[in-house]
This record gives C-alpha cells, structure tokens and sequence, in this order.
C-alpha cells in the first residue's frame, strides 16, 4: 500500500517548502498579520499538491468577512485544505500550541486557541469575539474533536457561545463546511478500513500516520459550501449548532451517495 | 544499449524507477482491466501490476515518443513491454516465476545463461505488428548482447476453463511440444492435460487462428511447448511453457533485424 520513497519525496519537499516560507512569514507576522494569512495559505496550497490532494469545491465560500466557517473535521489535512481556500484563521485546542513546529506554523497561520473544557469562559471568547469583531474570519471544527469522516458528530453548541454578544450575532456571517475524502487519485473509493488512510482521529498517533499518508497516491477532497446564515435568525445557540450540524451530515451524506 | 529506432517507436530497456512504473501500469491496464485479472488492494490503489519480480528484472519498453506529449511523461508513451529475467539474477532472488507454475528442471539442467520472458502485453490501440515486432528485435539484440541460449516462460491463454480452450491445447500439444531433453512439466499439483481432443478431432487452421498474437509470435519463431498446462485464477489465463532456444530464433527475427542494424550502423 505504502511507497516509501514517494513519502520520502513528499517529506523533504514538504520541508524545504515550509522552510522556504518560513522566512517571509516571520518578517510579516508583526507589522503585517493580515498578509500573513495570504501566506499561510500559499503554504496550504503547496502542501495539498505536494501530499496529493486535489481539493474540488461545490459552491461559494461567503466572501463578507467575519464569517465563521463550521466545518466537520476528519483530520489534521483539514488544516491545509480549508486552509487553501480560505483567507481565515483556525481555532485550535490549546495542546496544538506546544507541539513542537506545528505551533510556530499555527501560530503564523493566526489559529487562536482555546482551552476546550473552560471554553465558555468570559476570557476565552473575548478573543474569538476580538478577532471576529476585527474583521477576520474564522474556522471552527464543530464536533470538538476528528471523526473517521463516515458521519458528522454532534457539533458543541458551547463552542457558538462566541456568537452571545448581540453585536456579534448581527455583523458575524455564518457558513457551514462539509469535508469529505472521498477517493484516491485513480479512483478508489475511500471507504471503510481506507477511511484511516486519511482520516485520523481517535488515539492514532500523528508521525507514523502522516508518513503512510505520505506514501499513498493522493486523495480527492471535496469541499461543500452551504448556505450562509446569520447568527440573529436563530432563538438560540443549539438551534444554531442544530441547523449547521444538519447542513454538514446532509452535504456528506450526499458527497457519499455521489462518490 | 538497446535501441532501435523505427519512425516513433522505440525500443529500451528501462533505466528508471518511473520508467518501470509505467510498464507496470500499462501491465495492469491489460491484465486486469482488459482481462480480467483479480486485482488486490495494493494494485487498485496504485493501478499498476507489482510483483516481487519486478525489481529484480530488466523491463523492455516499446515507446511511441509521439504519443501525449504534454505532458512530456513516460507514462503515456510506453505501449509495450515485457519483463526479462536471466538466469543469474533469478538464481540470486530465488528462482524464476514461471517456476511457481511448471517443473523447469529439464531446461536448467542445460548450461549457459537462460532467459526467462514475462508479462509481456501491448496498449490496446497498438496491437499491430510493429509493435510486437519492435519488442521481439528488442529481445534478439539482449539475447545476443547476453549470449543467452534458451528462452522460455509462460504464455497465457484467455480463460480458465480448460475445456473451452480443447482444441487449441489439443493443437499445441500435438504440434509444437518440445523433445524430452528440454520440456518443461507443469507442477504435479496444478497440471491440466493438455490433450483433451483426439488428434483427428483438431481443426488446425483454427486453433492457430485462435492463438494470441504473443503466442502466435513465439511459434513463428520455432518456439515449442512444455508439457500440461496451469490454470492461473488469479490472472484468469490458462498458461502453457513456451520454449525457444535461441538458434531458431537466430534463424528468422535476428537475421532480419541484425541485417537492418548493420545497414543502419553501415550507412
């Protein structure tokens, strides 16, 4: 299944494409943050062809800003894909911040973290509030947490909360995202036990995972837009959570039934 | 070393990793998405035919440079190929794969180097003669620059039902099967009789027509038979022992190809 040296090709030119970027990031991260996100998502562009992943839109990303995006999570590559398309910033549990690399590579992508079990916290959402009210875009994974990419989880409303203040809930676009892998370059769908190939959740551990991956022949990615909505026409954050949490499971039971 | 040019066609052994990748894909686009082969998970991701083979032998190609040229990728452009294997190398891997199938001990017992050939196929919009031409020159100027003196390996027939292909096994056995001092047996375990029609019961006409071309080739040039023939599921073939001693071939494609090299070489 696995081809070593193409993983071990797609390693070192990953490498040396981030090293290259990683230059300019830094000098634009202070005076320029917004330039910054251009970056990251070259970056992200430059990785999906680097691992293979040929990343298919169906429909329109909303372009007002802030919006926040809500997508279901299947697996780190998420990042990069989402992270391709759109001129947004991600928000992360706060362990990403300490793993070695990918937190310098989070933090020049401006991904804002937070602390799961308190996220409710007045302080915590002050910062998603700041940012939102600042303009920027946002990237949520609803569910908390990455799934095999077979069905949607329930999304955790307490994650809207960002979305209380009565300002937010009129200027703050609301967009769900659908992520689905569903083949491999060639034509072999990703189903069942393939669905680890990519999706990467559970306790599966990250280096060992990214280097299979590496060696596959490549994924196509589909990515379902759906309608935006605005945070005030619903009566409260469940409802919220309810309305994107369908939109997702029904745009990947689609991309499913398509696929 | 090996390159014969003629208009766009090529003929060369692979040099490169990709190169051989793009005979191994074009094996899997005959084997398994022509005939049928069963493909397992490993080659329907990567569509390409991988044995264990592989890395040990040299693969010849035949390329059409006009084809696809953009991009300009090897893959597109290999429209035949066939996997060549000698004796010395098979002695350092652990034997020929046609030794999975047939009793190749009466051949090996002769001394020299031998050359097992294999997988051999042709794209489906390349099956005239020129192409099966080119790979045959192809193996007479590797036979030569090896100084190999037998050939064999197995040729497949499409099926594997052995009563549906009576009468062309009939045919081979009766008559192409190879003297006693160089006939291989199919293995004890997986032997098909091959004589399944009386003699005079066999259209010959028709069962040459019904010969692949590969096969048709091999016994143009004097190929012969081994004994029995295996049923190859996985493949969905039923395969027979081709065996050529090199002289023969001499005899007819080398003459030809060797007298244009020369006249190429001359001018």
């Amino acid at each position: 299944m696995h081809d070593r040296l193409l993983a071990g090709w797609r390693a070192l030119t990953l490498t040396l494409w981030t090293a290259g970027l990683l230059l300019p990031a830094l000098l634009v991260w202070r005076p320029c943050p917004n330039y910054c996100i251009r970056v990251a998502r070259l970056w992200c562009r430059g990785c999906c062809a680097i691992v293979g992943l040929k990343v298919t839109r169906i429909g329109r990303p909303a372009a007002v800003a802030p919006t926040l995006f809500v997508a279901n999570h299947v697996s780190y590559l998420d990042v990069i894909v989402l992270g391709s398309v759109l001129d947004a910033a991600f928000v992360a549990k706060s362990e990403v911040a300490s793993w070695p690399l990918i937190g310098l590579l989070s933090r020049l992508g401006r991904t804002l973290f937070v602390q799961r079990r308190t996220l409710q916290s007045a302080r915590q959402c002050d910062t998603l509030a700041a940012r939102l009210r600042a303009g920027a875009s946002l990237v949520l994974f609803a569910e908390g947490t990455s799934t095999d990419g077979a069905r949607v989880r329930p999304f955790k409303s307490a994650l809207f909360g960002v979305l209380d203040p009565p300002d937010l809930a009129a200027a703050v676009t609301i967009q769900p995202v659908t992520i689905a892998y569903t083949r491999f370059r060639g034509g072999l769908a990703i189903e069942h036990a393939l669905r680890a190939c990519y999706a990467w959740y559970g306790d599966m551990a990250l280096a060992p995972h990214l280097w299979s991956a590496l060696g596959l022949p490549g994924a196509e990615v589909e990515l379902r837009f759906h309608d935006p909505v605005a945070g005030r026409d619903f009566a409260s954050r469940k409802a919220l959570a309810g309305h994107a949490e369908r939109q997702v499971a029904d745009g990947l039971a689609a991309l499913r039934r398509a696929a | 070393m090996i390159r014969t040019a003629n208009g766009d066609l090529i003929v060369r052994l692979a040099h490169k990793r990709r190169e051989v990748a793009a005979a191994q894909a074009l094996r899997y686009q005959v084997f398994y998405r022509e005939m049928g082969a069963a493909a397992d998970l490993r080659t329907k991701l990567w569509r390409r035919d991988v044995d264990r083979f592989d890395p040990a032998c040299d693969h010849l190609l035949v390329i059409d440079r006009a084809r696809r040229k953009m991009p300009p990728m090897i893959s597109g452009q290999v429209v035949g190929t066939c996997r060549l294997m000698r004796r010395s190398v098979a002695d350092r891997r652990g034997g020929f794969y046609s030794e999975s199938e047939f009793d190749l001990a009466p051949l090996l017992a002769h001394p020299g180097e031998c050359l097992e050939l294999g997988r051999s196929c042709v794209d489906p919009d390349y099956r005239a003669r020129a192409v099966i031409d080119h790979l045959w020159s192809g193996i007479a100027e590797y036979v030569q620059a090896h100084g190999i003196g037998l050939m064999f390996g197995c040729a497949s027939l499409p099926g594997t039902r052995p009563d549906e292909l009576a009468p062309v096994l009939s045919y081979l056995h009766q008559h192409h099967l190879a003297p006693p001092h160089c006939r291989p047996r199919a293995l004890p375990g997986r032997h098909v009789e091959m004589r399944r029609l009386p003699p005079e019961k066999v259209d010959t006409g028709a069962a040459w027509a019904a010969l692949p071309p590969l096969l048709k080739g091999y016994l143009w040039l004097g190929a012969a038979v081994g004994d029995g023939a295996v049923v190859d599921h996985q493949f969905n073939t039923t395969d027979v022992c081709v065996v050529l001693p090199t002289e023969r071939v001499t005899a007819r494609y080398f003459q030809r190809y060797f007298s244009r090299l020369e006249a190429r070489e001359a001018a």
